[in-house]
């Protein structure tokens, strides 16, 4: 038996079962939304022991030095079933085999009336296979990603922080297909009596955090942007490939150029969606690997899963004046 | 005057903005690949980022073997390793000019190996573009956009000291190193000695690279190169195959003098 913060026994089943539907509606598990509602009131009445951190001595004093202070580390968490989804990899339709799912901005790849003869295709009028968008992936991984900041916002919030600062972005395997997207960070509250609507999130250290809002800069939200792109290998790319001579694998590229461009599309929608005027962004991710046809045909695809990330800020009106930098030479 | 961050209100007008921020609101938002130091000393050298702009190319290398006892440039590997680069930064600055940029900064070249085989790789460019506050064209000779590989803090130093980047030059090499014979490993048995051999084909190598670096430099009428990195990676071919690569930034004087701001020393108490 275990009591909440407000009185009300649970048994273990209870709890397992109510955590699960507060997951599934993308909430923060019982234990967790517990824990948190006893830090906020042993801050409250001012208890020491009330705040706990991951950020290094010099995040610490960056932090404090604009006027912020830390409440507490914060966690979010996800794991999701990201198996291959069905969608086709776009070369047979022209043939009609093996659809599903495959979405316009398509049509016209495959093949223009040409023939497939022992593996070549002879004569004129093949056309390259098209780079086709795997949305189904796409849209399960950019879910993942934001569930898990959503509920370290969350936290955030239970604890009365104003945003969080330092926050690691990070993906594990977690049996078979499954995936746990974690993010953690440190939520910080900012002296005085205003308050923003919602916390903001950050994957920036203590110190840019610090540079920023002395430049008059605040964070607003990290920005991610999740692309997925699959291409049948055709037989040009497969000539291409054991070619002796120099040259450029057309469609690889545009696979790669695709996914990239996908992502770079998604995270622009997304920081649209957050506000903010520009996005630091911290990296690129990309994951290209080669499976067997997703369209039920013959040979291999080659799928490519990229991941841009960073963090939207915006400028603020101060009175404070913005020191220019002081060049200094190290000894 | 006070210079406490918390008396002069500072956070309170961040969170202010926050407050005030309306999501889902109409308007361009920029992206860049800067770090925050990076992002506010370009700002303060007068540029706005516009945005990440990037190009790739994945490219199949061709096949050629060096004789096993020859010195040789393999001349169909560095033609590859050339265009499939230059393929990169092109289309790269092609996003950058549609975009009106300037110039693009903090510029990143990668050579990727990853699932296309052993003998085809992605190449990626990318960069921050960027568009100077003064209105002024800041674009070079060709009417491009510039392109330097320098970090938000370099180019930062580079305007004070009176010089603008100009684009990216690089040169390279894809050089074949000669086994040595029998006689000759037998004749040097157990003795220091230079192989003169060896010396000489790194030394041919690195000086090819360079050499073509420096005539993309002369054609963009630079007045010099700055940041010049020279690398060597063997790829996938070996350890007798070596690409050596030569790449920094073309730069042009902007004005006579060339003094920077006397640096404060600094004893710093980090580690």
């Amino acid at each position: 038996m275990t009591v909440d913060p407000a009185g009300q026994t649970w048994t273990a089943d209870e709890i397992a079962e109510g955590s699960a539907v507060e997951i599934t509606a993308g909430r923060l598990p019982l234990r967790a939304q517990w824990r948190i509602a006893e830090q906020r009131e042993r801050r409250d009445r001012g208890e020491p022991g009330s705040f706990t951190s991951a950020l290094t001595v010099e995040e610490f004093a960056a932090i404090r030095s604009v006027g912020f202070s830390p409440v507490g580390q914060v966690l979010g968490s996800a794991v999701y079933n990201v198996g291959w989804s069905y969608t086709g990899c776009g070369y047979y339709y022209g043939r009609g085999v093996g659809m599903g799912g495959v979405r316009g901005g398509m049509a016209g790849g495959g093949f223009a009336g040409g023939g497939i003869a022992g593996g070549g295709v002879f004569g004129g009028g093949w056309t390259m296979a098209p780079v086709v968008p795997v949305p189904a992936t796409q849209q399960l991984l950019s879910q993942a990603r934001h569930r898990a900041v959503e509920r370290m916002r969350q936290e955030c919030a239970g604890l009365g922080g104003d945003g969080v600062v330092g926050v690691h972005l990070t993906v594990q395997s977690f049996y078979g297909n499954g995936l746990e997207f974690i993010a953690i960070g440190t939520a910080v509250r900012a002296d005085g009596a205003k308050r923003p609507r919602k916390p903001f999130t950050s994957d920036l250290t203590g110190q840019d955090f610090a540079k920023l809002i002395r430049a008059g800069w605040v964070p607003v939200a990290l920005a991610q942007g999740v692309g997925s792109m699959v291409r049948h290998d055709d037989w040009s790319m497969m000539s291409q490939r054991t070619s002796w001579y120099n040259q450029e694998l057309a469609g690889s590229t545009e696979l790669v150029h695709a996914a990239r461009d996908a992502a770079r599309k998604s995270l622009a929608t997304d920081a649209k969606h957050v506000g903010g005027h520009t996005v630091l962004l911290r990296d690129m991710m990309l994951q290209v690997s080669e499976q067997r046809c997703a369209g039920g045909g013959e040979g291999e695809d080659h799928v490519a899963n990229t991941f841009i990330w960073g963090t939207s800020v915006v400028p603020f009106e101060t009175n404070a004046s913005i020191e220019a930098p002081l060049p200094m030479l190290r000894l | 005057m006070s210079l406490d961050p918390t008396e002069l209100g500072l956070p309170q007008d961040a969170m202010n903005r926050l407050a005030e921020l309306q999501p889902d609101k109409k308007g361009h938002i920029f992206t860049s690949d800067l770090t925050v130091n990076e992002f506010l000393l370009v700002k303060q050298a007068g540029f706005t980022p516009l945005g990440l702009v990037l190009g790739t190319s994945v490219y199949h290398v061709g096949f050629q073997v060096g004789r096993w006892s020859k010195n040789q440039e393999l001349d169909v590997l560095s033609q590859a390793m050339y265009h499939a680069r230059e393929l990169a930064m092109t289309r790269m600055q092609a996003e950058a000019a549609v975009l009106g940029a300037d110039g693009i900064v903090g510029v990143r070249l990668e050579v990727e190996f990853k699932e296309w085989g052993s003998d085809a790789a992605e190449f990626l460019a990318v960069g921050t573009a960027v568009k100077a506050d003064d209105g002024k064209s800041w674009r070079n000779d060709h009417g491009q956009p510039f392109t330097s590989d320098l970090s938000g803090q370099d180019f930062w130093t580079l305007l004070q000291a009176g010089y603008a980047p100009l684009g990216m030059t690089m040169g390279v090499c894809v050089y074949h190193v000669a086994h040595r014979s029998f006689g000759n490993i037998l004749s040097n048995l157990g003795q220091n000695t230079e192989l003169p051999q060896f010396t000489q084909a790194l030394y041919d190598a690195r000086e090819l690279a360079m050499a073509r670096m420096q005539k993309e430099a002369e054609a963009l009428s630079a007045e010099g190169i700055v940041g010049v990195q020279l690398d060597q990676r063997n790829h996938s071919w070996g350890s007798h195959t070596t690409e050596f690569f030569a790449i920094g930034t073309a730069v042009r004087p902007i004005r006579a003098d060339h003094e920077i701001a006397r640096p404060q020393l600094v004893l710093s108490l980090d580690r």
